[in-house]
């Protein structure tokens, strides 16, 4: 009779055991479950991150040229008066020594705060001219670029010569 | 004691409360993460469109735009010496985005329901900037001048309307409604004056920045948080009434000596830019032998402009500019390719 109880005891016993690893294996399932969800709710987001972030960089390489044909640095003007959409040779010219002097580097980092990570170049196509003018080159090893190309006018006040030529814009994300 | 079902059943309980507090717990984890990303997500987009409205105020040169508040969200425009580079940021977020060669003044956080922007382009006298004054409404430009003075009622005349500055006699309830307050005064702050006393209790919980101006000597007060004190920031002279302005629309002393040294750094990089250009064209054979003796002169007062060595002296900038613009008109009249 003794023994039949205390067979009966364990059996309880084991079965609140069985019940008690019960409850805790579908806790750790649900968690489990929500963790694949969450997974890849998360996988979802940064696809989308990327997307938004491939977006903004096509955005950067406009705002890059915006930034570009602002510069009173390059830009074409008469009495003060500028004319965004074309660039001044002679400028040019010396902007592109100053900004590729690798000995005094002050004048590239002080643009680098506008132009960020980007390549800059510049080729005249009109008259056909072989030089390819280097207007910053902030590049770095990254297969996630975009190019923007935009033409513009460029301007030489020695000649009074307009020629075409278009800038070539790489910006680096990521 | 208990039974071993009634011990069971408190078990189950104690299980389940514990339970539940964990999925709660991992819920409430969950929507902070979601919470904080949407909320950086949020912060980057308004301070794009902030960034572009900038953009859009700076290309139009002496403009003033009164737009209203994004999202109610707080802005900050910070200038750092190292670099010499400026960001914007919103208040309580670490997203920052680089204004690149925008120069923005603004007297404090922007947090206004309206944001006024005025266009004030740098000339020297050929074109550096835009620089952007930016003021909120719940600040006000106040122009303390128990003395009637001359120099300061001209500085009040030539200040931008569009900001509605205020002036003595018209203090008290007036200033209630601001938050912030720059006081442009030809005096030092003195709390034994009897007027400025009088509308302490007005001014005690706000933000009152107290600009003394002796000539272009300038002196930056900022009203402290304890005590009836205005904390003496320190002096600066300017090199002409367009960096009062400047100095006006700044939070504070560091930033507006952080922005004059990126305006000297642009100024001096464009600078350079002409001096080769003087010299080029006084090289070219295009070009006639009247005007380049013009491209001659204007190399050396480029190169006194440039003035290495000068570190962020602006005097040199300043004595050159009006030769610079003389010659210009010179070559204009001769029918020269023109410097700027």
């Amino acid at each position: 009779m003794k023994k039949k109880r205390k067979f009966k005891g364990s059996l309880k016993n084991k079965k609140a055991q069985i019940k008690l690893f019960e409850s805790i294996a579908v806790l750790i399932i649900f968690i489990f479950l929500v963790s694949i969800g969450m997974k890849f709710y998360t996988a979802s987001q940064l696809n989308s991150l990327k997307e938004a972030q491939k977006k903004i960089s096509k955005l950067d390489s406009v705002k890059t040229a915006i930034e570009l044909s602002n510069l009173p640095e390059l830009a074409c003007s008469k009495q003060g008066v500028f004319d965004k959409s074309c660039i001044d040779l002679n400028k040019l010219n010396a902007w592109t020594t100053k900004i590729n002097d690798k000995e005094n580097l002050r004048f590239r980092d002080y643009y680098y705060s506008s132009l960020g990570q980007s390549k800059i170049t510049l080729k005249i196509i009109y008259p056909p001219h072989d030089h390819e003018f280097k207007l910053y080159d902030a590049s770095r090893e990254s297969e996630n670029s975009d190019h923007i190309f935009v033409p513009i006018n460029v301007y030489d006040p020695a000649t009074k010569r307009n020629m075409l030529a278009i800038i070539n814009i790489k910006t680096y994300y990521g | 004691m208990f039974k071993k079902g009634q011990v069971n059943e408190q078990f189950n309980w104690i299980f389940s409360l514990l339970a539940g507090a964990i999925i709660l717990m991992f819920f409430i984890f969950v929507i902070l993460q979601i919470k904080g990303v949407s909320e950086s997500k949020l912060a980057v987009e308004v301070i794009n469109s902030f960034d572009g409205i900038l953009a859009g105020s700076e290309a139009s040169p002496n403009t003033f735009n009164n737009i209203d508040s994004i999202n109610s969200l707080s802005f900050d425009v910070d200038c750092r010496i190292e670099g010499l580079s400026s960001y914007m940021s919103i208040l309580g977020d670490d997203v920052k985005i680089p204004l690149g060669n925008k120069i923005v003044f603004s007297p404090g956080i922007i947090n206004g329901k309206k944001i006024k922007i005025y266009n004030d382009p740098i000339g020297v006298p050929f074109y550096v900037a835009n620089s952007l004054l930016i003021s909120d409404s719940e600040t006000i430009f106040f122009f303390y001048d128990p003395n009637f003075s001359t120099e300061l009622n001209k500085i009040y005349e030539d200040f931008p309307g569009n900001f509605s500055p205020m002036k003595f006699p018209l203090i008290d309830q007036s200033l209630k409604s601001y938050d912030r307050i720059v006081v442009i005064s030809d005096s030092s702050p003195d709390l034994s004056d009897a007027t400025l006393d009088k509308s302490w209790n007005l001014i005690k919980k706000k933000n009152v920045n107290w600009i003394t101006i002796d000539g272009l000597s300038t002196t930056f007060f900022k009203k402290t948080k304890k005590d009836r004190f205005f904390e003496n920031l320190g002096t600066v002279s300017l090199p002409n009434q367009e960096f009062l302005y400047y100095l006006i629309f700044s939070k504070n002393l560091d930033i507006y000596k952080c922005n004059f040294a990126r305006i000297t750094e642009k100024t001096r990089n464009i600078a350079s830019i002409y001096q080769y250009k003087a010299r080029e064209l006084y090289k070219s054979k295009f070009i006639q032998e009247k005007c380049k003796s013009q491209y001659l002169i204007a190399t050396d007062y480029f190169t006194q402009m440039i003035g290495e060595n000068q570190g962020k002296n602006f005097n040199p900038i300043q004595h050159s500019s009006k030769s610079i613009g003389e010659i210009n008109d010179v070559l204009l009249k001769m029918s020269c390719p023109l410097l700027y």
